[in-house]
């Protein structure tokens, strides 16, 4: 027992990282869940992959894809050359990522001012990762080959993954940025 | 001759009027024909069109959040 709170005491600072991670965590997701269930109780689309469909069209065309249509459903959106569409869902639109990395943020951080602009704007980051990931599906699909199906099990799960823990690492060096000490 | 004429004539009339009447009445029931009946519902083809894969995620959130813990711990511990 004695042991327990030695153990505490010298992890306080670890302790209280996990404790707003956590929450910040399920508060956002829980957030982002009644806005799902509003969404599809008034049978729409949530504009959170709408709008990650609408950019990684513009994307595609921007990387050479020819001939490229979008048109969004009740369940998601399919953007490509006919024939060669690529199916965006609600679990691709990368929000999800998104909290995880603003949770760390605020974690790390605490609620500071500091924090809450580096959670907000990463969010923005991280969906623009997001969007050239699908953006280079899109093209790649329309490449045609084995290539679409290895780049989207293996490649672009790293790639999205990694930007996140790449903005983690860099986080010390944005905090000196903002003016922190 | 004449009267067989006449006999002949109307004979005949009665079936013409028959065959008239018959006409507009089958007429008028083909005009109604299905208009009060409800239309079956249209078979439509499933699983013609082979679905396009869709872009997953594989549920890494849970991966992330435990690299995120130990990043943190390794950061909080220095």
């Amino acid at each position: 027992m004695e042991a327990l709170g030695i153990w505490i005491r010298s992890n306080r600072a670890f302790l209280g990282f996990v404790v707003r991670f956590l929450v910040t965590f399920f508060l956002l997701s829980f957030l982002y869940s009644l806005y799902l269930v509003v969404v599809k109780r008034n049978g729409d689309l949530d504009m959170v992959t709408y709008w990650i469909s609408r950019l990684s069209h513009e994307t595609a065309l921007f990387m050479g894809v020819a001939d490229c249509e979008w048109s969004c459903f009740l369940d998601g959106c399919y953007v490509g050359r006919e024939g060669r569409m690529v199916n965006i869902l609600e679990g691709c639109n990368g929000l999800r990522l998104a909290i995880v990395y603003a949770a760390y943020v605020i974690g790390i951080g605490g609620w500071t001012w500091r924090s809450l602009v580096q959670a907000f704007v990463g969010l923005f980051v991280v969906q623009l990762f997001n969007v050239v990931r699908i953006g280079s599906l899109i093209a790649l699909r329309d490449h045609g080959g084995d290539t679409y199906f290895f780049f989207i099990k293996y490649i672009f799960g790293v790639f999205i993954y990694g930007s996140i823990v790449l903005l983690w690492i860099l986080k010390p060096r944005i905090d000196r940025w903002m003016g922190a000490k | 001759m004449k009267s067989l004429l006449i006999a002949a004539a109307l004979a005949v009339a009665p079936t013409a009027a028959w065959a008239q009447v018959d006409d507009s009445e089958s007429l008028f029931k083909a005009s109604f024909d299905g208009m009060f009946e409800a239309p079956s519902p249209m078979d439509l083809p499933v699983g013609v069109i082979e679905p396009n894969p869709p872009v997953p995620l594989d549920g890494g959130v849970i991966l992330l959040l435990a690299s995120g813990a130990a990043l943190a711990r390794k950061r909080l511990k220095g």
